[in-house]
């Protein structure tokens, strides 16, 4: 399929990287779903999507209050809607009015996906072989996205695997 | 004399509590909704909200009575505005502002974190600063200097996960149930607590002045060993696991301590209420020779008491809120 | 009969104090006019009901003239709407009925929506968000039928020519809405002015007894399922 493309890295600060070169082309509206099993990297890909948007707050967890906002190039929306256990409350937090502006990150978000609109990009982690070791496969869903996977992937290049 | 009735509800705690003075507690009612909870594998912010709406008005009743007082008694009126999950704070301050108004008395809008701090002269009014207080729950990772009452500097916190999300991840992935804290640390007395040896995130000898946390990777590396030693008991990772949670909340913590020669230590949050950590808090102290503070469990974990302590003194300081006050999930401590 | 009523459920927070002066009648919406409004405040806002409300309280007891304990009786917008909202009205008035001894009468947003059409047949839409709406079919001699949530594609086609068609959910999905032969007062909200209207005719209750009418339960079963997929 057209709209895949697999990448795989070896250490955290290397997915924090991936992070980094993806958020320099991302741009205002954008919408990225991360789903993966516990401690697969969906907070540390994050961090680095944070760095290459040049936030300089620290990115934490977002478990507790279930939404944090950061200001740098373009605004971050960072979700985890792991605890948000109805779909209308997703939209009591605002957010259609949140994915106008900047970029949003939400973890866990193919939970609340009727809520989310057609176009995003679904990030897939999974764990490899070492204890290191993630793949991350890009969904490109919608227009938006499948009109610029390659040019995403090829930025991408470095950790880029046959999917 | 001034008595001070606060709402908490940042979380999923009901809570209500009269204070005279800023540490008499009258009052000290909690309604827990772990239960509630407990069948979703963590708290669901509407779940909760609609939960503190069924039970301020009780709570609110048990602790006037608890008291015996009734609004007339009431000087000022105080509930936690932040931080915490948006929907749940807006019950407890949209009671207090309404109290505040039919009672004509003056409203006060606290920070949750600094009612933690606050706990801690509930049982020991005469502490006396510089303290350093470490300050764990499910959303918060502090060490924070207590210079003086309301002069806060923070020397360290997490970089990624809370030390209570770690506890209720692991309980999670081990499929232990929820809240995570409590479940593990169970578990933990009838397993060995050297049985695994789990990172200690940033804890080498390079980052010695530094205060931050990292529990990502000891959530990871818990995950990492399960896949491949499946046959690792459960009462084994739960004491490993600990220990290594531990060992850094306590080492960091006394380590800051030494940094900005505090008089005393003490504890506060949620994951204060776990039996070892308050174990070797109290005893690494007491090997140093300073004040050790390990408040009663029922004010560690989320409650109004602590609001009403910080309430007095930031009434007395700072004077009342307006009643145009909503609520900051994200509020941070005011520091200096 | 000195009334204070509050609505918060959509994006337009209100305070109106009312005397009125009629009581007892049928317990339908068309029953209403009967409130001689004293003072009255209102604004738009997206996410400070909180903050809204409880000065605009103060400052319609200050513009009338009178103090909380003057006020014999509440009444509330109880919802549908935003649960966030109606949270907030529903624990101020609650609240402030408790500590004043008064009694409190709970209006739903959609009865004050077709109460400003007295006499006509209504169809009262309120945004449910995620496609959805709240609806509920008014007459002139009270409600048509019950009040529920759904598609508002599906919900509209429920609505009869010659209604008048009224509320924000109609106006976001006005495509749904409109029809020949229909009244579209779309950009309208629950007033608190005609909340106090309602609760002349109706019976108050003690502050705990009010509660919210969400119409949705927190489906949380559903991302149970996910999550175990996943």
């Amino acid at each position: 399929m057209d709209s895949l493309r697999c990448f795989a890295t070896d250490t955290p600060s290397a997915t924090k990287e991936l992070g980094q070169t993806l958020a320099e082309l991302l741009t205002d509206g954008d919408l990225l779903v991360l789903t993966g099993d516990l401690g697969a990297g969906k907070t540390c890909l994050t961090q680095g999507i944070g760095v290459g948007l040049g936030i300089e707050d620290r990115i934490t967890s977002p478990t507790f209050t279930i939404a944090s906002q950061y200001d740098g190039r373009l605004r971050l929306n960072h979700l985890d809607v792991y605890r948000v256990g109805q779909i209308s409350e997703t939209l009591d937090l605002d957010l259609p009015e949140l994915l106008e502006t900047g970029v949003t990150v939400i973890e866990w978000g193919e939970q609340i996906d009727p809520a989310l609109p057609e176009d995003r990009l679904v990030v897939r982690l999974g764990y490899g072989d070492g204890d290191d070791d993630r793949s991350i496969r890009f969904e490109a869903q919608g227009e938006r996205w499948t009109a610029r996977l390659d040019t995403l992937a090829s930025a991408l290049g470095t950790w880029e695997v046959q999917c | 004399m001034t008595v001070v009735l606060a709402i908490e509800t940042s979380c999923d705690e009901t809570a209500v509590a009269i204070v005279r003075n800023g540490t008499e507690v009258l009052a000290n009612v909690v309604s827990s909704q772990i239960d509630i909870h407990a069948e979703f594998g963590g708290v669901v912010p509407e779940v909760a909200s609609r939960a503190h709406l069924e039970m301020l008005e009780p709570v609110l009743t048990k602790a006037l009575d608890d008291a015996g007082m009734t609004g007339t008694d009431i000087d000022a009126v105080a509930a936690t505005h932040g931080p915490g999950l948006i929907g749940a704070l807006l019950v407890g301050v949209s009671e207090a502002k309404a109290l505040a108004l039919a009672w004509d008395v003056p409203y006060v809008g606290v920070n949750h974190m600094e009612g933690h701090l606050f706990a801690t002269f509930l049982e020991q009014p005469d502490l006396e600063p510089p303290l350093v207080v470490l300050l764990v729950s499910g959303g918060h990772t502090l060490i924070v200097h207590l210079e003086a009452l309301g002069r806060y500097r923070i020397l360290g916190s997490t970089i990624d996960d809370a030390a209570g999300e770690a506890f209720d991840k692991v309980a999670r992935y081990l499929d232990l149930g929820y809240p995570g804290g409590p479940v593990i640390d169970r578990l933990a007395t009838e397993g060995d607590p050297t049985a695994i040896k789990f990172p200690r995130g940033l804890l080498t000898k390079g980052n010695v002045g530094d205060f931050d946390f990292s529990f990502s990777g000891l959530k990871t590396a818990v995950i990492n060993y399960v896949r491949k030693h499946p046959e690792a008991t459960d009462a084994d990772l739960a004491a490993s696991f600990q220990e290594a949670v531990v060992d850094v909340l306590v080492t960091k913590a006394m380590r800051a301590a030494d940094h900005v020669a505090a008089k005393g230590v003490c504890l506060g949050g949620g994951v204060a209420a776990n039996s070892r950590l308050r174990e070797r808090f109290a005893e690494e102290a007491a090997e140093r020779g300073i004040d050790c503070l390990v408040p009663a469990r029922a004010f560690c974990t989320d409650n109004a008491a602590m609001i009403a302590a910080a309430a007095t003194w930031r009434l007395a300081n700072d004077g009342p809120t307006g009643l145009d006050d909503g609520a900051t999930p994200n509020l941070a401590l005011p520091t200096v | 009969m000195l009334t204070l009523a509050v609505t918060s459920s959509t994006a337009l927070v209100g305070v109106a104090l009312a005397d009125l002066t009629n009581e007892g009648g049928a317990a339908n919406v068309a029953d209403v006019g009967r409130a001689e409004i004293l003072a009255s405040h209102e604004v738009l806002t997206d996410r400070r009901h909180a903050e809204e409300l409880t000065p605009m309280i103060a400052e319609v007891l200050a513009d009338a003239g009178v103090s909380l304990d003057d006020v014999e009786r509440f009444a509330v917008d109880v919802g549908p709407g935003r649960f966030t909202g109606m949270r907030v009205g529903i624990t101020t008035v609650r609240t402030l009925a408790v500590a004043t001894g008064g009694l409190v009468v709970p209006v739903t947003s959609l009865e004050a929506l077709a109460a400003a059409h007295p006499g006509r047949n209504v169809t009262a839409v309120i945004d449910a968000r995620r496609a959805e709406v709240f609806q509920q079919r008014f007459g002139p001699d009270g409600p048509l039928s019950e009040a529920t949530v759904g598609g508002a594609e599906e919900l509209a086609a429920l609505v009869d020519d010659g209604d008048v068609v009224v509320g924000d959910g109609a106006d976001r999905y006005l495509d749904f809405y409109n029809g020949p032969g229909r009244e579209l007062i779309a950009d309208r909200a629950p007033s608190a002015e005609l909340i106090a209207s309602i609760a002349a005719s109706r019976t108050a209750v003690p502050g705990h007894e009010i509660e919210p009418l969400y119409l949705r339960a927190p489906d949380v079963q559903v991302n149970i399922k996910t999550r175990h997929n996943t």
